[in-house]
């Protein structure tokens, strides 16, 4: 057992294999580029100096006094109309 | 070159003030006898005033991925300088035009270069050696107490309130009967460092006060242990001291408390008389136009594995400037400012204020369209970057709410009641701001209207002048709902709470009038 790790070891210490592959992973740990993120404190959001952000404008307002205007206009032509047929009424009479 | 480019100029080479904290926190893990730096180490570097001649000590700050924490720095410095206490050290100086050598790393020649630089920097007065702590009588103690307690509130009053007290950064000088403190503002945070890994361990009152967070409630403690520090036995304060933080709300309360304590002085009763009631600091202002300026030259300049760093505090700062324009009645502005926040930072926020933007300036559909964008993205931005703290999900869950209820009333703005609804009801389960709140309550209300269910717009619109109430506009809404249901009582009731809140405004008179005869 004891002679097959030896030849194994050295069988791995002689082969070009072995070698192109310890090569592959130093070339590979000098290439990554640096950490810099174990390094920095991840970056943040600022909190400072919170100016509240716009609101969208509000809906237009009720109108309320609709109907109160509709009661009011129709009151009015009524008003219009009969004073036209009163003044019909008096002309026909003169 | 302008005058204060030649006034300053820096000795030696700057090690850097991390390099010193790192061999502090070094040393106190491994248990190694360590020295403290001097303070120019920690600080930057140490020059001179060629005016005067005197000694000055020169912090340069040479932004890149530290560009958030600078800005802070130079604020609080700013505002050190305008208040010109004799209790703090003198900032001479801040801003660009101190000469100074800083090592480079030549990366084609592969060598470690030195070169002449001009850039910001923060010059003070050299601050004079401390006397040692722990000798003082009782009266004396008060007395330097008070003198903190006058700069303090005066600095609160201003918006500067990370303040530290450890015996670097807060020092006394002076001789018996004339003793007084030289407090460094902004302070060193590596001198606390050091003081909490040299010194600390010797005597526990002399230990810097923990932080809770809250600069007023930290500065009151900071301010009781900074006391405690100098007496040579607790036992010879009259008063309980440990109640002390937990009684005075403010820095002026703390200063009542001492004042008997101190020998009577009309100089300090007239000054504790004085002195500025602050619970809640007032925001720092930062200066945004310059703040934009330096951040876009940092950001095309910066490497990029720092990009994100500049990135994201001139977003912010972008969209401060903006909110503030938008306040001032400038949308067409305010938009450009949004547009390159939302390209810095892509982040819900910044993508809702620009879309409240747009609808303002009248292009609804981009607007929405903007907003569905934005909205289609997950709750939180996930990643190793940004770590989903309970915190973080919070704030991400008010913005969403806040983007929601921007949806619906630019939904409803655009005549498209039924597409509002689902969108201001979702964002009113988000836990919003008041005025928010009782906007999306009024807008909801709206919707409701609109669709003919006016017992639901009653309901919303009761909501929104519960938390609204000084907002008429809101409260003659719902009396409109309410006479719409014929509950014309409560309606009355209402707007006769209008006409009690503002009884001048001849517009609500005559609405009234109109509507009750």
């Amino acid at each position: 057992m004891r002679r097959r790790w030896a030849r194994c070891t050295l069988a791995l210490m002689l082969s070009r294999r072995a070698h192109a592959v310890a090569l592959a992973f130093g070339l590979v740990a000098v290439a990554a580029p640096p950490a810099h993120a174990d390094v920095l404190p991840p970056p943040e959001r600022p909190t400072w100096d919170q100016h509240p952000p716009p609101l969208p404008e509000p809906p237009p307002e009720k109108d309320m006094e609709r109907a109160a205007l509709a009661a009011l206009a129709c009151l009015a032509l009524l008003g219009a109309a009969w004073a036209r047929g009163r003044r019909t009424e008096t002309e026909r009479a003169a | 070159m302008s005058k204060i480019d030649g006034r300053f100029e820096a000795r030696g080479k700057r090690d850097g003030p991390s390099l010193a904290r790192r061999t502090a926190l070094r040393a106190a893990y491994l248990g190694e006898r360590f020295e403290a730096p001097p303070i120019e180490q920690l600080l930057g570097l140490r020059g001179v005033d060629r005016e005067t001649g005197a000694p000055v000590l020169v912090e340069p700050c040479e932004p890149d991925y530290e560009w958030q924490r600078y800005l802070l720095h130079e604020a609080m410095a700013r505002r050190a300088a305008a208040l010109g206490s004799p209790y703090l050290v003198p900032v001479l100086h801040v801003g660009p035009g101190v000469v100074y050598f800083r090592d480079r790393v030549d990366n084609s020649h592969g060598v470690i270069v030195k070169e002449r630089y001009t850039g910001p920097s923060i010059v003070r007065a050299e601050p004079p050696p401390g006397l040692p702590r722990g000798a003082f009588t009782v009266a004396e103690a008060a007395q330097l107490a008070l003198q903190v307690c006058t700069a303090a509130a005066a600095l609160h009053a201003t918006g500067v309130g990370a303040l530290f007290f450890d015996p670097g950064n807060l020092r006394i000088t002076g001789s018996p009967g004339a003793y007084r403190v030289a407090w460094l503002v902004p302070g060193v945070a590596e001198l606390e460092t050091v003081e909490i890994h040299t010194q600390g361990k010797r005597r526990r009152s002399s230990s810097p006060t923990k932080r809770t967070g809250h600069p007023v409630r930290d500065t009151v403690r900071g301010a009781v242990d900074f006391f405690r520090s100098l007496v040579p036995e607790e036992s010879s304060i009259p008063a309980p001291i440990d109640a002390w933080p937990g009684r005075c709300a403010d820095v002026a309360a703390l200063a009542c408390l001492l004042l008997p304590l101190a020998a009577r002085s009309p100089e300090l009763e007239a000054a504790v008389e004085g002195m500025p009631t602050v619970r809640e600091l007032p925001p720092l202002p930062l200066e945004w136009d310059a703040v934009i300026a330096e951040g876009e030259e940092l950001w095309s300049a910066a490497h990029q594995y720092h990009r994100e760093y500049v990135a994201l505090p001139l977003a912010a700062a972008y969209h401060q400037r903006a909110s503030r324009t938008a306040a001032e009645g400038d949308p067409a502005a305010a938009l450009k400012d949004a547009e390159r926040a939302v390209a810095l930072d892509p982040t819900l926020p910044y993508a809702t204020t620009r879309a409240v933007l747009l609808d303002r300036i009248g292009r609804h559909a981009e607007a929405r369209e903007a907003l569905d964008m934005a909205l289609s993205k997950p709750l939180a931005p996930s990643g190793p970057r940004f770590p989903e703290t309970p915190d973080d999900l919070a704030t991400a869950a008010r913005a969403r709410a806040r983007a929601l209820g921007a949806r619906g009333m630019i939904a409803l703005r655009q005549g498209d009641p039924s597409a509002a609804e689902p969108d201001l009801l979702a964002a009113l389960d988000g836990k919003l701001p008041r005025p928010d709140a009782a906007l999306y309550a009024h807008g909801l209300g709206a919707a409701r209207y609109a669709r003919n269910d006016f017992a639901g717009a009653a309901e919303a619109e009761i909501r929104s002048a519960t938390l609204a109430p000084e907002n008429t506009r809101y409260r003659w809404a719902l009396v409109g709902s309410l006479r719409k249901l014929g509950r014309h009582q409560e309606a009355l009731k209402y707007a006769k709470e209008i006409l009690a809140r503002e009884p001048d405004v001849a517009e609500h008179r005559k609405r009234f009038a109109r509507l009750f005869g």
